[in-house]
């Protein structure tokens, strides 16, 4: 998927019993995991992003999509004892067992960021900020994305290269 | 690795690079996860119960944030250990 493409819809199930995709408020899909160093690594920014900006009307997801046969601590069910551990979190965890949403966007690693607008127009991919090891940084490219999206302008940046996990694809 | 293996006076070439490319491979070398170094055959960072397997490696930097690689100062130590 490419800048200026509209992503596909998608309906997911959420460690919380329901089901969620985009709808039509800006919305952020990052592909994340449970046991990726990078992903843990932004996991704390991320979501505080989805606690700033779900009060300003953002949708934000988090999609799962690594195999659990060769990963079994990104399991459905490892996802669901995450959330409960953590005592909830300000987003939706979605499992992609298929995959098929992964393939869609074109997503490569955990994290992957994707930036949607109200009208599921894709407005930014890649990285939440600069550097993992920096958690100062606070997720500044997914910031200034949503901020942007969120005024009705296109972001500065509109692609970083995403940093992270390969995807764990089924064989 | 190199940078550590230089500050000790050592060859920052003597560092074989395995690839684990199947489960099988990663359970016969009780390879827990990518990268993971070891230093005359022990792990610098060791977990216990860690399963093998093909996955990315977590590690906990000394101040407590997440790293998909070990402190540079638990390589540092264990090159120590190896060569006193």
């Amino acid at each position: 998927m490419n800048i200026g493409d509209t992503a596909p819809p998608f309906d997911l199930p959420a460690t919380d019993g329901t089901s969620q995709g985009p709808g039509a408020t800006p919305t952020a899909v990052i592909f994340t995991c449970n046991h990726c160093p990078y992903a843990l690594a932004w996991h704390d920014r991320l979501l505080d992003v989805a606690r700033d900006y779900s009060a300003r009307g953002v949708h934000v997801l988090f999609v799962n999509p690594n195999d659990a046969e060769s990963h079994p601590r990104d399991s459905f069910d490892a996802m669901k004892e995450r959330v409960e551990a953590d005592g909830g979190w300000p987003a939706p965890y979605l499992r992609d067992e298929t995959q098929e949403v992964a393939r869609d966007f074109g997503a490569k690693t955990t994290p992957d960021v994707f930036v949607l607008d109200e009208d599921g127009v894709l407005r930014y991919r890649g990285a939440p900020d600069a550097d993992h090891e920096d958690p100062s940084l606070r997720a500044a490219w997914l910031r200034d994305a949503l901020d942007a999206v969120l005024e009705g302008d296109a972001p500065a940046q509109a692609q970083t290269e995403p940093v992270g996990c390969s995807i764990k694809w089924s064989q | 690795m190199q940078d550590a293996l230089s500050a000790e006076g050592l060859d920052p070439e003597a560092v074989e690079m395995r690839e684990m490319k199947t489960l099988r491979e990663a359970e016969r070398e009780r390879f827990p996860g990518s990268p993971t170094i070891r230093i005359a055959g022990a792990d610098v960072s060791p977990v216990e119960n860690d399963p093998a397997g093909l996955s990315c490696r977590v590690y906990r930097l000394r101040d407590g944030r997440f790293s998909p690689t070990p402190d540079p100062q638990d390589i540092r130590d264990a090159i120590r250990r190896t060569t006193e």
